[in-house]
């Protein structure tokens, strides 16, 4: 039962209450549940700063298309212009509906998977990008940013990828977990 | 082993159902970005001739077209220097009393040509600027802006299968 295990390392809880018989003891009861309260601090935070990434990014795009229709054509990927006007029209809305709804119960899964697979193509085309030596602003945040900067951006990409493949595990319920 | 069993049958349980729930996103996003397309002021249009602004004209149209063009470039002078559109001549607003003279004579030696001004990109103003003062000055009508500016050339070489000039 690792999740005992780990409830208890994480609460701090003193070892000797650890070291009886936690499985339907008090003392074990209470580690697993100091676990939890952290897991849900921790899948919390996470959340946050999924959200204010992908609000900050999603709203001034939201705000002037026009501006991000620039940046989108730049990668040089989308062979027409109608595909860069419909990038540059729904993707900012889905990174703001996604950010919501990672606080809404029954879509948070939804919405961390989909953060996270948003995550991966947009790290995949900052690789194109830069193998195909483009000069480019990153679009990322729709304002005018600096060109070429493409270590830092691909930090920044893994970090998110990072964050949303956590909130997925922390996401898991235990009990769900050994069904099926 | 325990391990990769559980995440194995966590993604077999959840990504379904996350993908599922996803649909819910995409409606959303569909619907929300459906009714900005329709109502925001600054929604891009879906088809390019719609994007060309007034006074603007796409080199596809000029290249179908037989009239003489006089190419002004209002990107800096480092840039024309290093490359341009053939025969183009430089001018800009902080330039603009040096180079007019230029234009002027290239311009009265040709007086049937139209006067097309370039700047980078969509996202410049440069070119819409220096136009806008020459058809103040000059009182022509005839002075049009390269939509997309260099890009476009840039495009049109790549298309045309002529490389970087």
């Amino acid at each position: 039962m690792s999740f005992v295990r780990r409830g208890g390392r994480d609460s701090g809880v003193a070892p000797s209450a650890l070291s009886g018989d936690h499985s339907n003891g008090y003392s074990g009861r209470e580690a697993r549940a100091g676990g939890w309260r952290l897991r849900r601090i921790a899948l919390w935070m996470l959340k946050l700063v999924a959200m204010a990434v992908f609000l900050y990014a999603a709203l001034p795009k939201i705000a002037d298309p026009r501006a991000f229709l620039a940046d989108v054509e730049a990668y040089r990927v989308l062979p027409a212009f109608w595909m860069s006007a419909a990038v540059v029209t729904f993707l900012p809305w889905f990174e703001l509906w996604l950010a919501l709804g990672l606080w809404v119960r029954g879509l948070s899964r939804a919405s961390a998977w989909s953060g996270l697979l948003l995550m991966l193509a947009f790290t995949g085309l900052l690789l194109s990008a830069w193998f195909r030596g483009l000069d480019i602003a990153c679009g990322c945040f729709g304002q005018s940013e600096a060109t070429g900067k493409y270590g830092w951006w691909l930090i920044r990409d893994l970090l998110l990828i990072a964050n949303f493949g956590l909130i997925l595990l922390l996401e898991r319920k235990p009990g769900t977990s050994r069904k099926s | 082993m325990g391990l990769s069993v559980r995440t194995t049958a966590s993604i077999q349980t959840f990504l379904p159902m996350a993908l599922a729930r996803s649909f819910l996103l995409l409606l959303l996003t569909l619907v929300s970005g459906a009714l900005a397309a329709w109502l925001h002021p600054r929604a891009v249009p879906f088809s390019e001739a719609t994007l060309v602004g007034p006074g603007e004209v796409r080199l596809s149209e000029l290249m179908a077209g037989s009239g003489a063009i006089l190419w002004i470039d209002a990107r800096s002078r480092e840039a024309w220097e290093e490359s341009r559109i053939p025969g183009a001549l430089p001018l800009s607003e902080d330039a603009w009393e040096d180079q007019l003279p230029a234009v002027m004579e290239a311009w009265f030696s040709r007086p049937e040509s139209v006067l097309v001004v370039y700047c980078d990109s969509r996202a410049c103003a440069s070119s819409h600027q220096v136009a806008e003062r020459l058809r103040a000055e000059l009182g022509e009508p005839e002075v049009l802006v390269l939509h997309n500016g260099w890009e476009a050339w840039l495009e049109w070489l790549k298309r045309s299968g002529r490389g970087q000039p």
